[in-house]
C-alpha cells in the first residue's frame, strides 16, 4: 500500500489548511466581498438591536401626548418631530420596529416550516401527492392575498396576530414551490439513490440527506421573504387590515401621515424611510447569501 | 418479440449445482428472473431469464456491455427499481425469497445484510455531511447505537478500509477527499453493519487507474475480514481476472455464458465473449496487433432481433438459418460451463 501513503502525504498540508475554512467559513469569506450586503446586514442588526432595546432607545412611551405640540418638524426634544395628536414620532419608529420584525421573522418562519415540509413531500412522494399539493397552491396563489387578508382580519380581528397567519400562510405557497423544485432535482442524485441501497427510510432522506442539499434556495428566499413580509405588512396596515392605533406599525403611521402630506410631510417621511432602508437591507443580504452559498460562483 | 420460453427451463443446466472456489453457504441465489420495463414505446425486457448463485467467501462478477442488465439485474435484487416488473423467477436470500418481502423488512436487508458500492464516490456521498457521520449513521439506523459509539466504530472502520488518519478524517467533508479515498469512504458506508453480501456496481470506474488496484485490494482483504460475498458487476475484464472465482456475461439482458474465470477466459464458450476478450488491448503480447472490436452496437431491448440477440454481430452466425430464427438455450459446454450459443465452441471456433 505505498501508493495509499504517498496519495495521504501528498493530501496532508492541503487538509490542515481546509480544517479551519468550513462551508459555512467559505460562506462567510464570499459574502464579505459583497459590500452591499454587508451594509445590509449591518442595518439589520441595528434594526434588530432597537427592536430588542426600544425601552432604552426611545425617550417617550408610543402613547404620550406632548400637548399643545401637534405635527411639529423635527426639533431637539422631539428628534422626528410629533404627530397629530403630539406623540412623539421618533418612539413610534422605534417601538415600530418591534412590530415589523415580529411580524416580518414570524410570519416568514410559518412560511418556512409549512413550505418546506410541504415542498419536500411533494417533490420527493410525486404522483398523485404532488399534484394535489401544487394544485392547491395554484388555486391560492391566484386569489389576490389583500382580499384573503380581509377575510381573515374580519374572522380575527385586525390585529398583529391575523397579519402574521395571512403572511405566514401565503408565504409557504412560493417556499413550497422552491423546496419541490430543489427536490424534484436532489432525488435523482447519486447519494440519494445509495441511501436508499443502505437501508435509510424515506424520512430520513427527505429530512436529513436532502433538506440540508437545498438549504441555499431556501435560505436566500427567506431572507428576502423576510423584508417582502415587513412591506406586505406595511401595505395591509396602510390599508386598514393590520393593526390599529394606537399599535405603532411603519405602515399604519404612513397611512396616518399622508392626509398631512403638504404641511407635515415628516409623518410620512420617517416611517416611510424605515420600511424602505429596512426592506432593502433584506433584498441586499439576500442577494449577498444567493451569491455567497453558490459553490458554482466559489471560484470568482 | 420472443419471450424465453419457459416450459423449456427446467431442462437448462442449473449454475447452482457446482460450486466455485467459495465453499461457503449460498447466500444469494437467483432462479430465472425476468424483469421488465413497461415503457411508452414497448416493454423493455431488462433481464430476461438469468439463474446465478452466489457463495459466502466468494467473488461472482457479472460482465457486460453498456445496457446489457448487469446493474439492473443488482437494483433488482435489492428492490431498488420501482419501475421495473419481475414478471416470473424468484430471488432467494438465504432460502426466503426477496420477492414477497415488504418495504420494511427489505429495508432492514438493505445495508445491514446486503450492502451496495456505487460506481461514482464523487457523487453518492453527500456533499453537506461529514465522511464520519456518513459512515457513524448506518451503524445508528441499522444497529442502533449511540451517536458516540457509532463514530467510534466509523473510525475503526475508516481506519480498517485504509484511510490514514481516520479520526481527523471522519471530521472532513467528502470534497476534502480524493477520488480513491472517496471510494474507500463508500466501502466504509457498506461495511459498517458487516453484511453478508457486497454488491459493487463498476466500484472502480471512476478512479484513477493507479488507485483502482488499491481500492480492489481492499475490497477483497474486507471480505476476508467480515466473511461475506461480492458480486461485482464490471464491464473490465482486467478486474475479473484478478479477482473474482465464477462469472457470468450478459448480453441484452441475457446470460450468454457463465462459468469460472478460468473456464471463461481459456476455453471461450461463446461468440460474444470472444469478442470482448479480443478488444482488451494486449500490453504484453505483440504490440502491432490490431484490436478487434466488436462490429456493431448493442441492440434495442424493446425490439430484440430475432432468434439469438447477439446474431447480428456474431461473425460466425448463420444468417438466415438457426441464429436469426431459434433463441438458444443455455447448454453445458461441460461440468457446468455453460453458454447460450447454438454451436459448442468446437463447432464456432476456427480451427
Amino acid at each position: 500500500m505505498s501508493n495509499a501513503d504517498t496519495e495521504a502525504a501528498v493530501e496532508t498540508p492541503a487538509s490542515d489548511e481546509t480544517k479551519t475554512t468550513s462551508l459555512w467559513g467559505d460562506a462567510w469569506k464570499q459574502f464579505k466581498r459583497n459590500k452591499l450586503a454587508l451594509v445590509g446586514l449591518g442595518f439589520i442588526i441595528l434594526v434588530i438591536l432597537t427592536a430588542i432595546f426600544a425601552d432604552l432607545i426611545a425617550p417617550y412611551s408610543i402613547t404620550e401626548r406632548d400637548s399643545g405640540r401637534f405635527r411639529e418638524g423635527p426639533s431637539a426634544d422631539h428628534w422626528f418631530g410629533t404627530d397629530i395628536i403630539g406623540r412623539d414620532l421618533f418612539s413610534r419608529v422605534v417601538y415600530g420596529a418591534r412590530v415589523s420584525m415580529r411580524i416580518g421573522l414570524s410570519a416568514t418562519a410559518i412560511a418556512l416550516v409549512i413550505g418546506v415540509i410541504m415542498g419536500s413531500i411533494a417533490g420527493f412522494v410525486g404522483g398523485l401527492v404532488e399534484a394535489a399539493i401544487m394544485r392547491f397552491i395554484d388555486i391560492f396563489l391566484a386569489i389576490p392575498y389583500i382580499i384573503l387578508a380581509i377575510a381573515v382580519a374580519t374572522v380575527f380581528g385586525k390585529s398583529e396576530n391575523s397579519v402574521i397567519i395571512v403572511l405566514g400562510f401565503l408565504g409557504w405557497l412560493g417556499v413550497a414551490r422552491i423546496v419541490r423544485a430543489s427536490f424534484l432535482q436532489l432525488k435523482k442524485q447519486e447519494y440519494v439513490e445509495a441511501a436508499h441501497a443502505l437501508g435509510f427510510s424515506s424520512i430520513r432522506i427527505m429530512f436529513r440527506h436532502i433538506l440540508p442539499n437545498a438549504l441555499q434556495p431556501i435560505i436566500v428566499y427567506g431572507t428576502i421573504a423576510i423584508g417582502s413580509t415587513i412591506l406586505s405588512e406595511a401595505a395591509l396596515s396602510f390599508l386598514g387590515v393590520g393593526p390599529r392605533d394606537p399599535t405603532p406599525a411603519w405602515g399604519l403611521m404612513v397611512s396616518q401621515g399622508r392626509s398631512d402630506l403638504a404641511n407635515a410631510p415628516h409623518l410620512l417621511f420617517f416611517p416611510g424611510l424605515a420600511i424602505a432602508l429596512t426592506v432593502t437591507a433584506f433584498v441586499f443580504v439576500g442577494d449577498g447569501l444567493r451569491d455567497a452559498l453558490d459553490p458554482k460562483l466559489k471560484d470568482r | 418479440m420472443t419471450d424465453q420460453v419457459s416450459p423449456d427451463a427446467p431442462t437448462v443446466p442449473d449454475p447452482a449445482s457446482r460450486h466455485g472456489s467459495g465453499s461457503g453457504e449460498v447466500l444469494l441465489s437467483v432462479r430465472n428472473l425476468e424483469a421488465v420495463f413497461e415503457t411508452g414505446d414497448g416493454v423493455v425486457h431488462a433481464v430476461d431469464g438469468i439463474s446465478f448463485d452466489v457463495h459466502r467467501g466468494e467473488i461472482f462478477a457479472i460482465v457486460g456491455e453498456s445496457g446489457s442488465g448487469k446493474s439492473v439485474s443488482a437494483m433488482t435484487v435489492m428492490g431498488l427499481l420501482p419501475t421495473i416488473k419481475v414478471r416470473s423467477g424468484e430471488i432467494l436470500w438465504k432460502g426466503e425469497n426477496l420477492l414477497d418481502f415488504t418495504e420494511n423488512q427489505m429495508r432492514k436487508i438493505r445495508g445491514g445484510e446486503i450492502a451496495m458500492i456505487f460506481q461514482d464516490p464523487l457523487t453518492a456521498l453527500n456533499p453537506v455531511h461529514t465522511v464520519g457521520r456518513q459512515v457513524a449513521e448506518m451503524a445508528r439506523i441499522h444497529d442502533g447505537l449511540s451517536k458516540k459509539d457509532a463514530m467510534k466504530r466509523a473510525i475503526e472502520t475508516l481506519d480498517l478500509v485504509g484511510i490514514p488518519e481516520p479520526r481527523k478524517r471522519a471530521g472532513m467533508h467528502p470534497h476534502e477527499f480524493s477520488g480513491g479515498m472517496r471510494q474507500r469512504a463508500m466501502i466504509a458506508m457498506a461495511i459498517m453493519c458487516k453484511p453478508d453480501l457486497l454488491i459493487a456496481d463498476e466500484p472502480t470506474t471512476a478512479l484513477d487507474v493507479t488507485v483502482q488496484a488499491q481500492v480492489l485490494e481492499v475490497l477483497v482483504a474486507i471480505k476476508d475480514e467480515i466473511d461475506s460475498g461480492i458480486v461485482l458487476i464490471t464491464h473490465d475484464l482486467g478486474v475479473v481476472a484478478g479477482l473474482a472465482d465464477q462469472m457470468m456475461v450478459m448480453y441484452a439482458g441475457n446470460q450468454v455464458e457463465f462459468g469460472t474465470v478460468d473456464e471463461i477466459f481459456y476455453e471461450t464458450a461463446h461468440p460474444y465473449t470472444e469478442g470482448l476478450l479480443k478488444s482488451i488491448p494486449d500490453l504484453v503480447g505483440d504490440h502491432d496487433k490490431p484490436l478487434i472490436p466488436i462490429k456493431g452496437s448493442p441492440p434495442s431491448l424493446i425490439n430484440r432481433p430475432s432468434g439469438c440477440a447477439f446474431h447480428p454481430r456474431c461473425s460466425y452466425a448463420q444468417v438466415p438459418g438457426i441464429c436469426s430464427e431459434k433463441e438458444p438455450e443455455l447448454r453445458d459446454e461441460g461440468s457446468g460451463h455453460l453458454s447460450a450459443c447454438h454451436f459448442t465452441s468446437v463447432d464456432w471456433k476456427p480451427q
